[in-house]
């Protein structure tokens, strides 16, 4: 090697240190590596498991419970499968970045209901169904478009219309999509306020987010966690008849709702995760209320193209994984503009 | 001020703050949270003597592995760097050269040979910054192989190795030093001897501080507004824009690229200062390069550098052939990039026909710099090159050398920024939409 080839000139290594300065630099390291660690603790909140989900959501008097409001972790499968993936919840309590409630001039406005399938947890926030979409749209020729996630796992039909007169509508929509989980849509209640398995920390640490980060839960001082159970199961085709009937009607309500607002509103079944048979025909019935679009045929093509399993569903988590959004993001695109629900001015980019 | 103005304001204010609050957990700011934390804590390691010290930020490299990828890179990247020392230092002869290429194929090849979950996990990020970080590892370990086998260099202890190889604030885009080079840039950091000492490297801390900042701000500039327009130019080979757009579209790119690498280097030297050791420059105004040749003096030095003294000069150099030295040293340099892409995407993702894009960039800058050569070298264009220096002022024939170096450059960047998925056709489509066809 040639020492040519180095512009700036090496400094000379000096003989026998003192000792003072070098602890003081030591001293100075151990300062800056805590305010540092602390800065990093919460930004990145601390690794929680993926089965510690109650600390996910937080009981709310109005909604029941929505996401815990403030929180901020990495969810991680903790049995040694490759996902982990940054959770981030506003003050709203939604998995999502912070909105304010009045429009910005030429923005377009589209609010995500649903439950827990593609609300985004477990997979990276750019790779999320809502964020894909807003992307797909061409700022630069067209309107901005904003998609804000409002999808709380568990959510009944009822307590989805509940937060759209309560809290959805209040951000000013332009239009509203209903991400329909064909098998647990009926879900309703089956929740229960519990404390915390783990006290927060105390003392000096209270506050401290190396202390949530280092002991791997969230640096929260509420001990009130919102916890989901199974839904009941549907134990005869009677009561299959009356969950689907209870859906319908829910799905109309918002609809209705929607529409008194003035506006769009559009629904997008969901195939479920993990992968359970569903009626195929769902959007045959739904389309009389609303446009539909069925994800099924996609997610079947898909899986049957690839070379290797696509990511679609992410194992024991319920949701779906990066695949699963990517093709739901293109997919509602595609819904919102052959129903013509997208404004005029907004135009589709070339996101790949 | 005007309502216009205002919203105006308010929407880029908001732009701003969504794009900063999105990046928040990409690479680049886990590399610079970590980069930040790991160089504080090597401010703890000062009380050390100079060989404990130099362990101790293996060690923090090994952290850095761990905390940006998983506990199966790092082990897996110092048990391979402990390996092929090993081989270099203790196989002799001929059969030992062998086994030390056979360890480089191997690592080159493991993207075919392993599953990429089995070292880099499922997240694009870890994906991400293993195909980064391992490009610049191969071509430390090429180097320390070739110094050693052909008697440049005297034996490196296996901290040193380690520490070359390894080094975290380098270790996603470069700069590209070498065993050797890593030597010479060492200082005494943080491990001051005496109060002047201490005084001076506390105003090196803050020219640091300075210096990483500013490559903050590059990045998330160029992330946040530079490139937006590319996927919809590639996707639709620039007829959703207008000519003058599609005109200044390369100029984009050269400094969208620029400002991003440049603020990626300015970080890794910054960062390595702190810890004690001053890195090579990695960039030097490459637009006032007045020939492709120039140009690739002056941008991505190390890596420049890396491919004269290990591809160009044991080719044969300016000695014999140049020419064909000099494509297959550009060759070399987009299977590179080919491999780096193969591993973030796989070969599904990114198939043989993908390759095409970083193969013709390599091939257009190797002729470019070839043809270069032949205008300077040939006598029978002598009277040209005369008349050229007769008739026209030196200030006009330099601006006019800079403006071809650079234009050639820009337009070589688009087949370089092709996406996997577009085909190498829309390449040529976008410049026959260039000159109105």
């Amino acid at each position: 090697m040639r020492a040519s080839d180095r512009p700036t000139p090496s400094v000379e290594i000096h003989g026998p240190p003192a000792k003072l300065p070098r602890l003081l630099m030591a001293a100075l390291g151990i300062v800056l590596t805590l305010l540092l660690l602390e800065g990093i603790a919460r930004i990145e909140g601390p690794t929680v498991c993926a089965d510690e989900e109650n600390y996910l959501l937080h009981p709310d008097a109005e909604l029941g419970w929505t996401f815990r409001p403030g929180l901020t972790l990495t969810l991680d499968p903790c049995d040694g499968a490759a996902w982990s993936a940054p959770v981030t919840i506003n003050d709203s309590g939604l998995a999502d970045q912070e909105w304010p409630l009045e429009k910005r001039a030429k923005e377009t406005r589209v609010l995500l209901l649903g439950g827990q399938l593609a609300d985004g947890i477990g997979v990276a926030r750019a790779d999320r169904l809502s964020v894909r979409l807003a992307h797909l749209a061409d700022q630069r020729r067209g309107q901005r478009v904003s998609v804000i996630n409002g999808q709380i796992p568990g959510y009944s039909m009822a307590r989805q219309e509940t937060f759209l007169e309560k809290r959805g509508l209040a951000f000013d929509p332009d239009i509203v999509v209903l991400v329909l989980d064909p098998v647990g849509a009926h879900r309703d209640e089956g929740t229960i306020g519990l404390a915390q398995t783990l006290p927060p920390a105390g003392g000096l640490l209270s506050s401290s987010a190396i202390h949530a980060w280092w002991t791997g839960r969230p640096a929260t001082t509420d001990q009130r966690s919102a916890r989901l159970f199974p839904p009941p199961t549907l134990r005869s085709p009677e009561e299959t008849k009356e969950a689907q009937a209870q859906v319908l009607s829910g799905i109309r309500r918002l609809a209705q709702r929607a529409q008194e607002a003035g506006v769009g509103f559009a629904i997008l079944v969901a195939p479920p995760c993990p992968e359970t048979p569903y009626p195929t025909n769902l959007c045959e019935d739904l389309k009389s209320i609303a446009p539909c679009m069925d994800l099924g045929g996609s997610f079947a093509s898909i899986r049957n193209a690839s070379t290797k399993p696509p990511e679609l569903c992410i194992d024991g988590l319920g949701r779906w994984g990066r695949d699963g959004h990517f093709l739901a993001s293109h997919a509602l695109w595609t819904l919102l503009e052959q129903s013509a629900l997208w404004p005029q001015g907004v135009v589709r980019g070339y996101r790949l | 001020m005007s309502a216009d103005l205002q919203i105006w304001a308010d929407t880029q204010l908001h732009d701003l703050l969504t794009g900063v609050w999105e990046t928040r957990h990409s690479l680049f700011a886990h590399f610079v949270f970590y980069g930040l934390l790991l160089a504080a804590v090597s401010l703890v390691l000062a009380p050390l003597n100079q060989r404990l010290r130099e362990w101790g930020v293996v060690t923090l490299s090994m952290l850095a592995l761990y905390l940006l990828g998983s506990g199966a890179m790092a082990i897996g990247a110092l048990g391979f760097s402990t390996a092929l020392w090993l081989a270099v230092e203790r196989l002799p002869g001929r059969g030992g050269t062998l086994v030390c290429w056979g360890l480089i194929l191997a690592l080159a090849a493991y993207p075919w040979l392993l599953p990429a979950e089995l070292l880099v996990g499922n997240t694009s990020q870890m994906r991400e910054f293993w195909a980064f970080a391992s490009n610049v590892w191969l071509l430390r370990c090429i180097a320390y192989l070739v110094d050693r086998r052909t008697g440049n260099v005297p034996r490196r202890h296996l901290r040193e190795f380690l520490l070359a190889t390894l080094f975290f604030p380098t270790f996603v885009n470069g700069p590209i030093e070498t065993t050797e080079q890593m030597r010479e840039g060492r200082n005494h950091g943080p491990a001051v001897a005496n109060w002047t000492e201490f005084s001076s490297y506390l105003r090196s801390l803050a020219q640091s501080s300075a210096r990483f900042l500013l490559g903050i701000t590059k990045v998330l500039f160029a992330t946040l507004y530079l490139g937006i327009d590319n996927d919809t130019i590639f996707a639709t080979s620039g007829t959703a824009f207008s000519h003058p757009r599609l005109w200044l579209w390369p100029v984009e790119l050269y400094f969208t690229f620029y400002i991003t690498f440049s603020g990626w280097t300015d970080i890794s030297i910054a960062l390595g200062r702190v810890l004690g050791w001053d890195l090579i420059e990695n960039f030097d105004r490459p637009w006032r390069s007045r020939s492709v040749a120039e140009f690739w003096r002056r941008w991505h030095i190390s890596f420049g550098i890396w491919l004269r003294n290990y591809v160009y000069i044991p080719l044969g150099g300016n000695r014999r052939h140049p020419n064909l030295n000099v494509q297959a040293t550009f060759l070399v340099s987009g299977l590179w990039h080919v491999w780096g892409a193969l591993k973030a995407l796989g070969i599904t993702g990114y198939p043989p026909e993908a390759w095409l894009g970083f193969i013709l960039w390599g091939l257009l800058n190797g002729s470019a710099v070839a043809a270069a050569r032949f205008w300077n070298n040939t006598a029978a264009l002598d009277t040209w090159r005369e008349g050229l220096r007769r008739y026209l002022p030196a200030v006009v024939r330099h601006r006019a050398a800079q403006a071809m170096a650079f234009g050639f450059v820009a337009l070589a960047w688009i087949p370089f920024f092709l996406p996997p998925w577009i085909g190498i056709n829309n390449f040529w489509n976008i410049l026959r939409r260039m000159v109105f066809l």
